[in-house]
């Protein structure tokens, strides 16, 4: 139980998915412009990220590893990713159309999200059983989200601010970015 | 498309450079770029599966089913980029430990679906091939730049050479997830600022 | 109809075709890898018992208690007698995932520490894998757990600590002290 807890909060915090491990950046960036995107983006991630570590595992120890196939790992889980984002694409469609369409063009990009392939190989990489894969992708995503919308806020603040005409847009974002990124290392040790 | 091939590769180089001007490929740039073993090493291997995937996606391009195209893409990609896992592992497991997760990921670097789905889908063997080289150096030089500062100010050396003498204190937060934060940030200001200043030049003209 | 399984059995192609093409290079490179993953364990050992001319796994199970070690081996003369044993231990510095392996001598010594993949702060822990504070331990007396000290070290059993770096220099050091305890409690060495 100790070790859940110490994977989970890990993950949302010490090792931040975003500011810490550099996964999840090109959504990062592109979403998170109002909070409301935000919110709803991390929320479909949250629940691809903790489907396809799940399913991950089970096509690695289940398929991969008795076959003896593990070399195939790239292809079979992206494969995996990118069904369920499919799959996940239709079901917003016809239960949550707002979302969908809210969402937009973003929602097939999670397939490249790399912190969904991350989490997926980092959790086979450090040997997790099932219930550590999946509370490792459910702080993974919380940890994205947690990031992304704090970082909506800011840039919504940022619009209103004057901002040197060569900086505006894409470098001012990294750079605050990287001042949260200091925040975030202050985490470290608590684990 | 009769484009001249010094055309496409210079394209990728800078006009539409990976990382500076489309904006792709984020990830690898921020989280590898601590020093410029790992910059020149992450490149070269992207630049591979870029042009191997580009130019088989080519070849096939009047055989994939557009209704699947993205995910035999994904397939094409992935090959390639389990080949250089492969290989990496087998001669270069120095680089292969530094590069880490990043290597698998190279499959979803937007930057390699981006020009798949952009270019390679429409355009000719000879002319996707040339554009993964233009885009791949370009990335790599990208890489290269970022990794450039990082290592200098944050390790005090250049490809693993100590720069300055003992007395140096290297700025560690360069080498750390901040630093990669904004030396891009900076990198992208500058090269804005270049630019508006050479359109700038040209109008005043 | 026709033309989803028109569809489907090109992508079927392709992937056979793809996977085809991995095994193939699979194939030629399992040779080098397999090479490369048994030379990084031997050199860690060699290079922390310099005077061995081989290593013999050994096979007991290793207590509870102990669980940080991942391995021992009894490393032997060119005449196959048993010099003392090299122990590859994977514990918590101030991150997890730390590697060490670990050489004792039968003659009551640490005969020498090697810090492996690890992720500890760059420039603060990760300084620990330099000579200047891995050498330390060379030498040390075994009979006394090993204790970290602030200051140049008084006496025979203390290892100064990196400045900024406590917490990862008393982990090597608590590591080094687990062996230690389980190479004379246990297999009976160094008496």
């Amino acid at each position: 139980m100790e070790k859940l807890l110490l994977i989970l909060l890990g993950s949302i915090f010490v090792n931040n998915f975003v500011l810490s491990k550099f996964l999840g950046i090109c959504p990062f960036l592109g979403v998170s412009k109002k909070v409301e995107t935000a919110v709803g983006m991390g929320l479909a991630v949250t629940f691809v990220m903790a489907l396809a570590s799940v399913m991950s595992y089970l096509v690695h120890y289940f398929l991969l590893v008795p076959l003896k196939i593990e070399y195939m790992q790239t292809i079979a889980f992206i494969l995996v990713i990118a069904a369920l984002v499919q799959l996940v694409e239709m079901a917003l469609q016809k239960l949550v159309p707002s979302l969908y369409q809210a969402l937009g063009v973003y929602l097939p990009l999670i397939t490249t999200n790399c912190a969904v392939l991350g989490v997926a190989i980092i959790n086979i990489n450090e040997g997790y059983n099932l219930l550590e894969t999946l509370v490792n992708g459910i702080g993974g995503a919380v940890g994205f989200t947690v990031a992304i919308v704090l970082f909506a806020g800011i840039r919504e603040r940022l619009e209103m601010s004057a901002i040197p005409k060569p900086l505006e847009g894409f470098p001012i974002a990294l750079i605050s970015s990287g001042l949260m990124a200091i925040a975030f290392m202050g985490f470290a040790g608590i684990i | 498309m009769k484009t001249k091939p010094m055309a496409i590769l210079k394209n990728g180089l800078f006009n539409e450079n990976p990382t500076f001007r489309l904006v792709l490929g984020m990830c690898p740039t921020l989280a590898i770029t601590r020093n410029m073993f790992n910059g020149i090493g992450m490149g070269l291997a992207a630049t591979f599966v870029l042009v191997g995937s580009n130019s088989v996606i080519s070849l096939l391009r009047s055989f994939i089913p557009d209704k699947v195209r993205i995910p035999a893409y994904v397939v094409v990609i992935a090959a390639f980029v389990t080949i250089v896992q492969l290989l990496l592992k087998a001669y270069m497991p120095a680089l292969d430990d530094s590069l880490g997760l990043f290597i698998p990921l190279i499959v979803v670097n937007c930057i390699i679906l981006g020009r798949a789905e952009a270019f390679a889908g429409k355009n000719s063997l000879g002319a996707s091939f040339l554009d993964g080289v233009g885009m791949g150096l370009g990335f790599t030089g990208a890489l290269l730049l970022v990794s450039f500062f990082r290592e200098v100010l944050g390790n005090g050396s250049l490809f693993g050479f100590e720069l300055f003498g003992k007395g140096f204190e290297p700025v560690r937060m360069m080498i750390q997830p901040p630093g990669g934060f904004i030396t891009l940030g900076l990198l992208l200001g500058a090269i804005n600022k270049i630019s508006m200043f050479r359109k700038h030049r040209k109008g005043a003209h | 109809m026709k033309s989803v399984i028109v569809i489907t059995a090109k992508l079927l192609l392709i992937t056979i075709i793809a996977a085809a093409m991995l095994g193939y290079v699979y194939s030629i490179t399992y040779e080098p890898i397999e090479l490369q993953t048994r030379n990084k364990s031997n050199e860690a050992r060699f290079a922390v018992f310099p005077d061995a001319a081989s290593f013999e796994a050994r096979t007991e199970d290793i207590p509870e208690q102990y669980r940080i070690i991942q391995s021992v081996y009894t490393a032997l003369d060119a005449d196959g007698k048993a010099l003392g044993i090299t122990a590859d231990v994977i514990t918590k510095g101030y991150s997890p995932d730390m590697n060490l392996t670990i050489g004792l001598g039968a003659d009551g010594f640490v005969k020498g520490v090697i810090l492996g993949a690890h992720k500890e702060t760059p420039g603060l822990g990760a300084k620990a894998a330099d000579s200047s504070f891995i050498g330390l331990y060379t030498g040390k007396p075994t009979d006394n757990p090993l204790t970290v000290v602030k200051n140049p070290p008084s006496e025979k059993y203390e290892i100064e600590a990196i400045s900024g770096a406590t917490v990862t220099s008393k982990a090597i050091t608590q590591a080094v002290n687990t062996v230690i305890d389980y190479y004379r409690q246990v297999l009976g060495g160094a008496r």
